[in-house]
C-alpha cells in the first residue's frame, strides 16, 4: 500500500508529465477499494467496473486541476461518489431500491453467512447518503476527516449522520 | 464514547465487512482502463502565450523597419542609434530565447 506522500508524488508526475506508469500505479492502488465501495453502495458488478473506469478517466483528464489540498485517495473517492450518485439518479429512486437489494444479495451468496446476507439487506434499505457514510467508515475504513472531505460535509455533520445511520442499520438488523 | 459503544461499533464493522467482501484485484480492468486513457494535448504554448509572442514579433519587426528607415548613414551614425540597435537586438534575442528554451525543455 502506498503512503500518502507516494500517492501525491505519483499524482504530481501524472499532472506534470502525463506519466502513464505513475498513473498505472495509482489505478492498481485504488481499483480494489473503489470496487468494494461501489459494491457496498449496491452497484452491480458490471456497472461497478464501468464506474471505476469512468472515475479513473476523469482522474487522468483532470490531473492538472488536482491542487494537493486533499490526498489523491480522497479525490478519487469524491469522483466515484459523484458518479454513483448520478448513476442512481439516472435509474430513478423506485427502481434503485429494489435493484439494490438484488445487487447486494447477489455479490457472493454461496459463501455468505446468514448475518452477512442480513447485513446486505439492511444496508440496501438505508438511504443513499447514509449508506455512503456507513460504507466509507465501516467497510473502506476511512477517517471522519477524509469522509468529510469526500462528502463535502462538516466533520460534526458526518459524525452525527453516521451515528444516526448506525442506529438505523442496527434496528434493521435486529428486526 | 464508552467501551460499550466502541464494542458495538466494532461488531458493526465486522458485520458490514463480511457483508461486502474484498474483491480480487482485476488486472484486466486495470489494463483496459489504461488503454482507454486519452492522449493529452501536447500543445507547446497556450493561447495567451501564442498571442503575446505574435504581438511581440509584429512589434519587433515594426520597430526594425522604423529604425532602418530613420537610420543615418556614414559619419551621421551616432552612439545613441547604435545603442538603440543593440537594445532592440537584445530584446529580440531574449524573447526568441524564451521560446526556444521552452521548446527544448518540453522535448
Amino acid at each position: 500500500m502506498l503512503s500518502k506522500i507516494e500517492q501525491v508524488a505519483l499524482m504530481a508526475r501524472c499532472a506534470a508529465f502525463d506519466d502513464r506508469a505513475a498513473f498505472a500505479r495509482l489505478v492498481e492502488e485504488y481499483e480494489v477499494p473503489l470496487r468494494r465501495f461501489l459494491m457496498g453502495m449496491g452497484v452491480d458488478y458490471e456497472t461497478s467496473r464501468d464506474i471505476v473506469q469512468e472515475t479513473f478517466l476523469k482522474m487522468w483528464i483532470n490531473a492538472r486541476s488536482f491542487k494537493g489540498l486533499s490526498s489523491p485517495r480522497t479525490w478519487v473517492y469524491r469522483i466515484a461518489t459523484n458518479l454513483v450518485h448520478d448513476h442512481f439518479k439516472d435509474r430513478g429512486t423506485e427502481d434503485t431500491d429494489l435493484a439494490q437489494v438484488t445487487n447486494l444479495v447477489s455479490i457472493d451468496e454461496s459463501h455468505a453467512t446468514e448475518s452477512a446476507i442480513d447485513a446486505r439487506h439492511a444496508l440496501s434499505l438505508v438511504d443513499e447518503y447514509d449508506r455512503r457514510l456507513l460504507v466509507l467508515f465501516h467497510i473502506n475504513e476511512m477517517s471522519i476527516k477524509d469522509i468529510a472531505k469526500i462528502t463535502e460535509m462538516q466533520q460534526g455533520t458526518v459524525k452525527s449522520r453516521l451515528s444516526r445511520a448506525r442506529s438505523l442499520i442496527r434496528q434493521k438488523l435486529e428486526s | 464514547m464508552n467501551s460499550n459503544d466502541t464494542s458495538r461499533e466494532h461488531d458493526l464493522d465486522k458485520i458490514l465487512q463480511s457483508a461486502v467482501p474484498v474483491p480480487q484485484p482485476d488486472p484486466w480492468l486495470v489494463r483496459q482502463t489504461l488503454n482507454r486513457l486519452p492522449d493529452k494535448s501536447t500543445r507547446l504554448f497556450s493561447i495567451p502565450e501564442r498571442i503575446a509572442y505574435l504581438l511581440t514579433l509584429i512589434l519587433q519587426i515594426a520597430l526594425w523597419i522604423v529604425l532602418f528607415r530613420s537610420m543615418p548613414t556614414g559619419e551621421d551614425m551616432i552612439m545613441n542609434i547604435m545603442i538603440y540597435c543593440m537594445a532592440l537586438s537584445l530584446v529580440g534575442l531574449l524573447w526568441m530565447g524564451s521560446i526556444f528554451s521552452r521548446a527544448l525543455r518540453t522535448c
